[in-house]
C-alpha cells in the first residue's frame, strides 16, 4: 500500500497522476477531511475518468463512480474505496460541493514497492476542472477572460458544474450560468442555469455540443449592494 | 447594417451568445436573429445546433 499525502488543498478537485504505474492495481482508496458541515451526501468523494490520460496511455477501464452516503460534520474524515481495474491514466478525485481540508491517497496493487516509487499526486490542484476557485465578488461578472476561462482541451457533449455558495448579501438571489466557447473568444451561454437565493450547495448539468473553454457567470438579483462568495467545478 | 442575411449568414439563435462584432462586444439572447457573428464562430453555432439559418423573407429583424 503506497500513501500520498496532498495537505492544503483548497479547490474542489485534484487529480491523480497514475500514467508511470507499471503494475496492476486492484484498488484506490480516498481520504479526506472535509472542513465544512452538513455537506449534502452528493458532495461525497467521487472517482472519475477524466480522459486526459496522455496519448500513449492505454487501458484505463471500469473505474465506478463511489460515493459515501450520509452528512460528514466539520473535520470529520470520510474514505472511499474504489476498484480499479489495471488502471493507468489520469484520474480526478472530485469533491465538489466541498472544501477538502486534506487528502490522502492510498493505492493497492500487485506490487506496493513499484507503486510506492510511481504514484503521486500532480500539482496542488488541477486547474483545468476548476471553474471558478474561491472568489467574492460585489457585482455580475464571468470568468471568461483570458487567465479565467477554463481550457478543457476539445469539445464535449455534457458538463456538470458543482457550486458551492458560501454566502449571499445584498441581493435577493444571484444566478449562475456556464458559458462555452470553441475559441474563447464566442461565447454560447449554455441551457440550465440555477438560482440561489441563500447559502448553499448545488449542481446543475448540461448537455449537447460544449465548446473547449468554459466560463461562469453570474448575476444579482435586485441587488443592493450585493456580495456572494462562491467556488464553483466542473466535471 | 449588412445585408448579409440574403447572402445566407444570418442566423437565428438558439442560446445566448457573447461575441466580437465590429461595433465591439455584444451580447445577443436566444431568438434574435443576428449577421455580424464571426464566421468560424457562426459555422460552429450551426454545427452544434445553436443556431439555425434564416430562409426566406420575414424570418425576423436583422441585429
Amino acid at each position: 500500500m503506497a500513501t500520498a499525502s496532498w495537505p492544503d488543498l483548497q479547490a474542489c478537485v485534484g487529480t491523480v497522476n497514475l500514467r508511470n504505474v507499471l503494475t496492476e492495481l486492484t484498488g484506490l482508496q480516498l481520504s479526506c477531511v472535509l472542513d465544512r458541515p452538513r455537506v449534502p451526501a452528493s458532495a461525497m468523494p467521487r472517482v472519475i475518468d477524466t480522459g486526459l490520460r496522455e496519448a500513449e496511455v492505454v487501458g484505463l477501464t471500469t473505474i465506478r463512480d463511489d460515493t459515501v452516503t450520509g452528512l460528514p460534520a466539520a473535520g470529520e474524515t470520510r474514505q472511499t474505496t474504489v476498484a480499479l481495474s489495471n488502471a493507468v491514466g489520469d484520474l480526478a478525485v472530485v469533491y465538489p460541493q466541498a472544501i477538502v481540508r486534506s487528502l490522502e491517497l492510498a493505492v493497492a496493487a500487485d506490487s506496493a514497492q513499484r507503486v510506492s516509487r510511481e504514484v503521486g499526486l500532480s500539482g496542488p490542484a488541477y486547474t483545468g476542472m476548476v471553474l471558478a476557485g474561491w472568489r467574492t465578488v460585489t457585482a455580475n461578472g464571468d470568468t471568461k477572460a483570458a487567465g479565467s476561462r477554463l481550457d478543457r482541451g476539445a469539445a464535449t457533449t455534457s458538463a456538470t458544474v458543482y457550486l458551492h455558495l458560501a454566502s449571499l448579501s445584498g441581493a435577493a438571489s444571484v444566478t449562475f450560468a456556464l458559458w462555452h466557447s470553441p475559441d474563447g473568444t464566442s461565447w454560447t451561454q449554455a441551457t440550465n442555469t440555477v438560482t440561489l437565493s441563500a447559502g448553499s450547495a448545488t449542481s446543475f448539468a448540461n448537455s449537447g455540443t460544449l465548446g473547449r473553454y468554459f466560463a461562469l457567470s453570474w448575476t444579482f438579483g435586485s441587488p443592493t449592494s450585493p456580495q456572494a462568495t462562491f467556488l464553483a467545478a466542473v466535471v | 447594417m449588412t445585408r448579409r442575411k440574403r447572402e445566407g449568414a444570418a442566423v437565428r439563435l438558439l442560446a445566448p451568445v457573447d461575441y466580437e462584432a465590429d461595433g465591439g462586444r455584444r451580447v445577443a439572447e436566444a431568438g434574435e436573429v443576428v449577421a455580424d457573428l464571426p464566421q468560424a464562430f457562426r459555422d460552429w453555432l450551426l454545427s452544434a445546433g445553436l443556431a439555425e439559418e434564416v430562409s426566406g423573407d420575414g424570418d425576423g429583424e436583422l441585429a
